[in-house]
């Protein structure tokens, strides 16, 4: 159920998002990804369609006159999407926890080197590693490298070493490797897009 | 100020939060960019345990049945598959330089006495017999290929000295960093015209075509060599000779690569050593 944003449903959006029309833009986007996650995570097999038919449900409330009466347009996105969710359930009449998971369901978790058609994926992943600045390759490397126990010790460590907060930590790594998905999702396209020298101090979201 | 490990990132990804604590949460994160953030990274954390094995198997349950409902979530696990092998790969790359020393530090002497006692001498190793304990439980099989590597190695380093005139033949073996402190040095004399190195193979490597680089620490290439053969005689190694002229005394790292004509040369061995004046 596609239905068509109108030029001035999105300028009172975006106006309503921040005075500043470029800021505004970005907030745009960052709620845009926040609503797909959302959805991708509450177990939506298309996310990006209910996410637009959320950002569509609000501009026409707007352009209709509706005011959002939040401080924060987070929280009124927030609402909007559980409803575009609940109706969705009603449609399909299955949520995520009514899916039997006996039967054919595929192991994606097998921890092998990965099948031929992986390859391409990680050629690029390593390109794309080897892109990074050596400062940058290292902590991803130390990072995202131990298991378990392990691998919270070394995190500590290495916030402690950098100064820096366990999240403020997370956030940062979270940064890189979604410089780097973006980087290997360029390279698989055909176009290798480098990431910044020292990504994870600006880089982008996923 | 965010708790540190808020176990509701987890909880909510896997579908554990009740409705009400489910709503708050995602309240949170639609309202604060860092939350969401957070919930992103933990996001990630959670399908590289997945991948890893390291779930348990209740919530590796839960998983599988969000992902079955979601093709996003599945593309998702496939990357963080694909970005755990490459750190693997990675990791495996970088590491050999350090790994020997700390393993075989006996064994490294050993080596770097056969390779180098008639240029410099035995230097002085240091022995952690701790880690000596912990590691060697187990490996008295390796100890002994290792043995027989040593025994070629002072066969490879007579043949080397018997028409050596302005060549100098170094033995370079998988993860033996030659220079560090515990080990031995390539010296170059004055009359040193040619250095040639020979890189022994690690075990599983192929009978193929090689590519090697000559580069400093910092990454810059000096020489690079393509279309070289493996050495047929044991140890399986891939000889390579550059001008010794041109290098000044210092810390050079040979990459070793496969396919080095296609566009992704495949890294194989780092081999490391320091290039010092001889007295």
């Amino acid at each position: 159920m596609k239905t068509a944003l109108s030029p001035e449903g999105f300028e009172r959006l975006l106006a309503r998002l921040d005075s500043d029309r470029e800021r505004a833009g970005a907030r745009y986007e960052i709620l845009r990804r926040k609503l797909v996650r959302f959805f991708e995570w509450r177990g939506v097999p298309d996310p990006d369609e209910l996410a637009d038919e959320t950002i569509d449900r609000v501009a026409r409330r707007l352009a209709g006159g509706e005011e959002i009466a939040s401080e924060d347009p987070g929280a009124y996105f927030h609402g909007v999407a559980r409803n575009v969710l609940r109706e969705h359930w009603d449609r399909t009449q299955r949520r995520p926890g009514d899916v039997s998971i006996e039967g054919d369901l595929p192991d994606v978790s097998r921890d092998d080197e990965g099948g031929a058609d992986d390859e391409p994926r990680l050629g690029c992943f390593e390109r794309c590693l080897a892109a990074l600045s050596p400062e940058t390759r290292q902590l991803v490397l130390r990072y995202y490298t131990d298991e378990k126990r392990a691998k919270i010790d070394g995190r500590q460590q290495m916030a402690q070493a950098l100064g820096i907060g366990l999240n403020a930590l997370r956030i940062r790594m979270f940064r890189v490797r979604a410089t780097l998905v973006e980087c290997v999702r360029g390279c698989l396209g055909g176009e290798m897009k480098t990431p910044p020298p020292h990504a994870g101090s600006e880089g982008g979201r996923a | 100020m965010k708790p540190a490990d808020d176990p509701r990132r987890a909880r909510y990804l896997l579908g554990e939060l009740t409705p009400e604590e489910q709503e708050a949460f995602e309240l949170e994160y639609f309202r604060d960019d860092e939350s969401f953030d957070l919930v992103q990274a933990a996001d990630d954390d959670l399908l590289d345990a997945y991948v890893a094995g390291t779930l348990d198997a209740e919530r590796s349950r839960r998983l599988r049945e969000h992902l079955r409902a979601s093709p996003f979530r599945r593309a998702r696990v496939e990357a963080a598959r694909a970005f755990r092998t490459a750190l693997e790969r990675a990791g495996r790359r970088a590491a050999p330089a350090r790994r020997l020393p700390r393993l075989w530090p006996s064994l490294a002497a050993g080596l770097a006495a056969a390779l180098v006692v008639s240029l410099l001498g035995l230097r002085a190793v240091r022995l952690d017999l701790q880690d000596l304990r912990r590691e060697h439980d187990g490996l008295s099989q390796h100890a002994a290929e290792q043995d027989a590597r040593v025994a070629a190695l002072e066969r490879d380093r007579a043949a080397a000295s018997e028409g050596a005139t302005g060549i100098g033949l170094f033995i370079l073996r998988p993860g033996l960093e030659r220079g560090a402190q515990e080990t031995a040095l390539v010296s170059r004399s004055d009359d040193l015209e040619w250095l040639r190195l020979r890189l022994v193979l690690p075990p599983e490597a192929p009978d193929t075509e090689y590519g090697a680089t000559l580069e400093t620490p910092d990454g810059r290439t000096l020489a690079a060599l393509h279309a070289l053969s493996v050495r047929r005689s044991p140890p399986r190694a891939v000889d390579v000779v550059w001008p010794a002229s041109g290098l000044a005394p210092g810390t050079y790292i040979v990459n070793l690569t496969h396919s080095p004509r296609a566009a992704r040369p495949e890294p194989v061995e780092s081999y490391t050593f320091r290039l010092v004046a001889a007295r």
